[in-house]
């Protein structure tokens, strides 16, 4: 009886460990570290910017994958003094395949993370380093992946943007605007089980 | 402008269904429908996403962070009663509702499985 129980323990573990290997297949995403400055002043907010290549056919996840797809998540390695904000996400596009919709990144996806360097930062070079994990999906197949990238930013006493900052700036203008918000209002139209929901604003020019 | 939708941020107490359906425009204003469910006992007072805009062409979308503040249903329920503002209550009967002064003694009410601070009415000595 206890050795049918290890069989069975055993057992198990292979199948997970064959579907974790399956899911951690060869990924197709190029991803990459860039920040907005290359040397900052010690109080400064610098961008930095994870950007993720999508290859043709393939997609990887906003932070509501929607109905399946795992968000891109980015652990951060900072030196003393310096901390990363929220991940700021562009605007996704949205991927009906029945019965499931889902919220995706196709081509690319810059996403943008604060990082403060504190005011009493000493002066010198620092080590960026973050760890990404994305799900990357084409029609058949989703992957798993994962990397670790740096790169290095210089504390002084001046600030000079880096070679990427256009890009980043780009980047920016992909993110959903917080202000001049159009008027916009929302309703239940009916009880039921699943609720619908109204939702309306002011047409452009109106 | 061709296209409008909502996107939801992710909740554990609530669901937005992906499909959204566009409604004829009305007095100016875009209109869309958009379904939901909930895991929990109570319908969310807020649902927060980006609502989005694409115009015709290959123009990149136009995403707004948006906080949608949803009223209670109760006052569109028909039969329903709830609280108004200063001793008022509303009776509703077919999304109309009709206001009228009572007394007002404090408590929560659950009106239309939605929970709010509500009162619990009484009507005024004849």
């Amino acid at each position: 009886m206890r050795v049918r129980c290890y069989l069975n323990i055993i057992g198990i573990v292979l199948l997970g460990l064959g579907l974790a290997m399956s899911a951690m297949g060869e990924t197709t995403t190029k991803v990459s570290l860039m920040l907005s400055a290359e040397t900052a002043r010690p109080g400064e907010t610098v961008m930095a910017g994870v950007r993720l290549q999508m290859q043709p056919k393939w997609h990887s996840y906003w932070v509501n994958g929607g109905d399946s797809g795992l968000p891109t998540k980015l652990d951060w390695t900072l030196p003393p003094g310096v901390t990363a904000g929220e991940i700021q996400w562009p605007v996704p596009e949205k991927l009906v395949t029945p019965p499931l919709t889902t919220y995706v990144y196709q081509d690319e996806a810059i996403l943008l993370v604060p990082l403060k360097i504190g005011a009493d930062a000493a002066a010198g070079s620092l080590d960026v380093k973050v760890k990404v994990t994305w799900q990357e999906c084409s029609d058949e197949v989703c992957i798993l992946g994962h990397t670790t990238l740096e790169a290095k930013l210089l504390v002084g006493g001046e600030s000079k943007p880096s070679a990427d900052a256009a890009l980043m700036a780009a980047a920016r203008e992909k993110l959903p605007k917080t202000e001049a918000i159009p008027p916009i209002s929302a309703k239940w139209e009916k009880d039921d089980d699943t609720r619908p929901m109204i939702i309306e604003w002011n047409a452009p020019g109106k | 402008m061709t296209g409008v939708d909502f996107f939801p941020y992710a909740s554990d107490k609530y669901e937005v269904k992906g499909e959204t359906e566009r409604l004829p425009d009305a007095d100016g204003k875009i209109r869309i429908r958009k379904l939901v469910s909930k895991s929990g006992a109570d319908w969310p007072a807020r649902i927060n996403g980006v609502l989005v805009s694409k115009a015709a062409g290959d123009g990149a979308p136009q995403g707004y962070e948006v906080n949608l503040t949803l009223a209670l249903l109760s006052a569109a329920v028909p039969g329903a009663t709830t609280r108004g503002t200063c001793g008022c209550v509303f009776d509703c009967d077919a999304g109309f509702c009709v206001s009228r002064r009572v007394d007002i003694e404090h408590h929560a009410v659950r009106v239309a499985g939605d929970s709010v601070e509500g009162a619990r009415v009484r009507e005024p000595d004849p």
